[in-house]
């Protein structure tokens, strides 16, 4: 079982057929003809496209580009100019009916890291998906994503109230959401052909804040130097920024109308839309360190052109395969050396399930150090338990590295992290006793408070998830993200006189986030794994094992009053 | 909501045939929520075990482990769902802690044999949540036979009829060898070509 078990699917080609459309402006030329040092961005972007295994790439652009953009690519693309965005759904909806393996949809000016788009395409978790970024980007539509779910997108016409991510303007569609997506494009068209006056208004809004947010300055190429996942929001309502629409920079006027023009064209924003309100399931892939920018003007090409230039794509990709979420010792104290022995094994062709039974086997040897009982005993386990959690690290991180998922890896990794904890437990209290300190009653309770807190993790994130996975969603005429009827409730929820006690001090606990120490000390408050090895390690080489389990008992049990007080909060609200 | 996801916390439960009848039979009666029912029926043993408890006759020890059960069985009767997370870990506390008690009256040379045992069912019941997150189905249910209560019934006799620490060791050595040949097998199984839920194994990503 050491080869990463792969779907069928990707026997066959990855994506089938590749819609890049290309009608976006950058003055009057398309902005996918923009010159980069390698030649024009449409060009790169297909020959990215072709590399990582797309069968046939089609390319949509106007008819009166379609000599430049022929000369761009050669025989690289079909090019196909259905002269309106109308005309165009109406062409991906027959294609999306006629097409048998999975479908993408691309902007054709897009400056990104070919690794990246490798994520969203061969990744056999992401059967329909999109390139995700943080939620700073501000040339990206909006969207919301909760539990690894898209449950709402931004386009020109629509909008997205708790918007936590965007979409990078690449979506993948497995082929069991194909029917659902030519459905949606021809009810689009539709639409489009005929645009409401409450989608020509979102438009005009969408406009006064964008000109707002130029006149407040900023990275307009879509590349925000990295996601800052924690940011605090932005507040971008122009109703909040009171800031004055100024007179813009003529690059930002540019900029600014180039993306306007590229507004009511922007056909992938829209065919999005139409998935997540026909509650299609669609997992946002990240883009976490790696580069992404839309360069919509000559200037911001150049600029793209630099940053790129500039950037070590194998070192960001690593950097990419560190969890984000991981606790304050692995972040701090393992992760920034794990990632150069994950870069080591990959390179010496090493699978993550090999690196996982070796943690395995260091972990033994821990525990069997620690059942000597004596001081040697214990320095020697307390190290070697901390060589066994850098090598449990590695194993993930070179699976994300080297993208050699597989779901009897995740599961085995799992298991055999719990295995390992226990064996020790059951080291120390063996080695205790040979010192003539029994300390089982204590180990038995750790044993029992570690097993009791997880399985409280578990039934609680799985009755949250059953909640979340179907969202009513409005219908396509909408631009609001939520129903009607759910807007009165929303206005009282907003209402801070009205909102709970409960509410109130999860808002201020929430708040506290913005602090960066304080959103560390949180994570440490829920004693995740890291902290506890670190604790084992620290507290058996210096002390006892009695010591050990006392401080296992004492921040374990407050690590459960801390999180079941937040979910009891969270369930009153 | 569909009636099976909404089920999914009560199999971790691991309720055998009695604690789902006591659930049918009496659940519905108790006007008491259910994570209130549940602390109730844990709360008599947690006391008992957490003041040593070592001096206790057996017809109190049943008492006490009998209140337990039908406590928490009830409280999976009770047609209310809210807060239904929180009985799975009150259940596996309940069950964890009747060993460990019962391995203490024997004697202090019995712990280590509750530890073998304690850390046998962990394994299964971490193999249930992982299982059901990375191959999208749950263990099968004969697994999980003759159930918590059952489980815990068996204990007691055990004490009762002085066979422990060896029933333990014996008891964590068979269920040992029974969850791992089980999860192996599922997953050569899985290995060849049943196609799994793609989204099942959805990480908790904390992520924007």
């Amino acid at each position: 079982m050491s080869a990463p078990t792969r779907p069928a699917a990707t026997s066959a080609a990855p994506v089938d057929v590749a819609v890049v459309v290309a009608t976006a402006p950058a003055g009057d030329v398309p902005a996918a003809l923009a010159r980069l040092d390698d030649g024009a961005v449409l060009a790169r972007l297909v020959g990215q496209l072709t590399r990582l295994g797309v069968r046939r790439a089609i390319v949509f652009t106007r008819p009166e580009w379609e000599r430049d953009v022929q000369a761009a690519l050669g025989s690289a693309a079909e090019i196909r100019t259905p002269g309106s965005p109308v005309d165009e759904l109406r062409a991906i909806a027959e294609l999306a009916r006629t097409t048998a393996g999975p479908m993408l949809f691309t902007y054709a000016d897009i400056v990104t890291h070919e690794s990246a788009l490798e994520g969203l395409i061969t990744d056999p978790k992401a059967n329909t998906g999109i390139l995700a970024g943080g939620r700073r980007r501000h040339v990206a539509f909006r969207v919301q994503a909760r539990r690894g779910r898209v449950i709402a997108a931004a386009t020109p016409y629509h909008t997205v109230r708790r918007h936590n991510a965007t979409f990078l303007g690449v979506l993948r569609v497995a082929p069991t959401e194909l029917p659902m997506l030519a459905d949606a494009a021809d009810r689009l068209a539709k639409l489009v052909a005929d645009v409401p006056a409450a989608w020509q208004d979102e438009l005009t809004r969408k406009g006064t804040r964008w000109r707002l947010l130029m006149g407040r300055g900023g990275p307009f190429d879509g590349d925000a130097e990295g996601d800052d996942f924690a940011a605090p929001d932005d507040s971008e309502d122009p109703e909040n920024t009171g800031g004055s629409a100024g007179a813009l920079s003529p690059e930002h006027e540019e900029l600014l109308a180039n993306r306007l023009a590229a507004a009511p064209l922007d056909t992938v924003a829209l065919l999005l839309l139409g998935l997540v309100r026909a509650n299609a399931p669609i997992q946002p892939v990240y883009l976490r360190r790696l580069f992404w920018s839309r360069p919509l003007s000559p200037a911001a090409a150049a600029r793209t052109q630099s940053r790129i230039a500039a950037l070590d794509e194998d070192r960001l990709l690593l950097d990419s395969a560190v969890k984000s979420s991981d606790g304050f010792f692995t972040t701090f104290f393992v992760s920034p050396y794990s990632r150069y022995l994950a870069r080591w094994a990959a390179r010496r062709g090493l699978t993550p399930n090999q690196i996982t039974l070796a943690s395995l086997v260091i972990g033994i040897l821990a525990a069997a150090a620690f059942a000597v009982g004596e001081r040697w005993g214990l320095v020697v386990g307390a190290v070697l338990l901390q060589v066994a959690f850098t090598t449990d690290c590695v194993d993930g991180q070179l699976a994300r590295y080297t993208r050699q998922f597989s779901k009897f890896g995740a599961w085995l990794d799992s298991i055999l992290d719990r295995a390992k904890e226990y064996l020790v437990f059951a080291g120390l209290a063996i080695g205790a006793d040979r010192v003539g300190d029994p300390v089982w009653l204590l180990a038995c309770s750790a044993l029992v408070l570690q097993v009791v807190r997880h399985t409280s993790d578990f039934s609680h994130a799985f009755v949250q998830r059953s909640g979340t996975g179907m969202v009513r969603q409005p219908p396509l005429e909408q631009p609001l993200d939520h129903l009607g009827a759910a807007s009165g409730e929303r206005r009282v929820a907003l209402d801070p006189r009205r909102r709970s006690l409960a509410a109130r001090i999860l808002k201020l606990w929430s708040r506290l986030d913005d602090v960066r120490i304080v959103r560390w000390l949180k994570r440490m408050a829920a004693f995740p794994i890291g902290e506890r090895f670190a604790v084992i390690s620290i507290t058996a080489a210096l002390f006892t094992p009695r010591v050990t389990f006392i401080t296992l008992l004492a921040w374990g049990g407050f690590a459960v009053a801390y999180t079941q007080s937040g979910r009891i909060l969270r369930a009153l609200r | 909501m569909s009636a099976a996801a909404d089920d999914l916390p009560r199999g971790f439960r691991e309720d055998g045939p009695p604690a789902r009848a006591l659930a049918r039979l009496l659940g519905p009666r108790i006007p008491l929520p259910g994570p209130a029912l549940a602390l109730v029926g844990a709360l008599p043993l947690l006391a008992v075990a957490a003041v040593g408890g070592a001096d206790v006759s057996l017809p109190v020890v049943a008492a006490v482990l009998a209140w337990a059960v039908v406590a928490e069985s009830a409280a999976g009767g009770r047609p209310d769902r809210k807060g239904v997370w929180i009985e799975p870990p009150l259940v596996r506390l309940t069950e964890y802690v009747a060993y460990v008690w019962l391995a203490a009256l024997e004697g202090s040379h019995a712990l280590p044999s509750a530890f073998a045992l304690i850390a046998a069912l962990a394994f299964h019941n971490y193999d249930m949540a992982y299982r059901l997150r990375h191959q999208g189905a749950m263990p099968p249910a004969w697994l999980s036979m003759p159930g918590w209560e059952g489980r815990v019934a068996i204990a007691f006799v055990l004490l009762a009829a002085g066979a422990l620490p060896a029933g333990f060791y014996v008891a964590a050595g068979v269920l040992g060898v029974v969850f791992v040949v089980e999860a192996t097998r599922s997953w050569i199984v899985a290995g060849r070509g049943a196609e799994a839920d793609p989204h099942a194994d959805e990480q908790e990503v904390d992520e924007p």
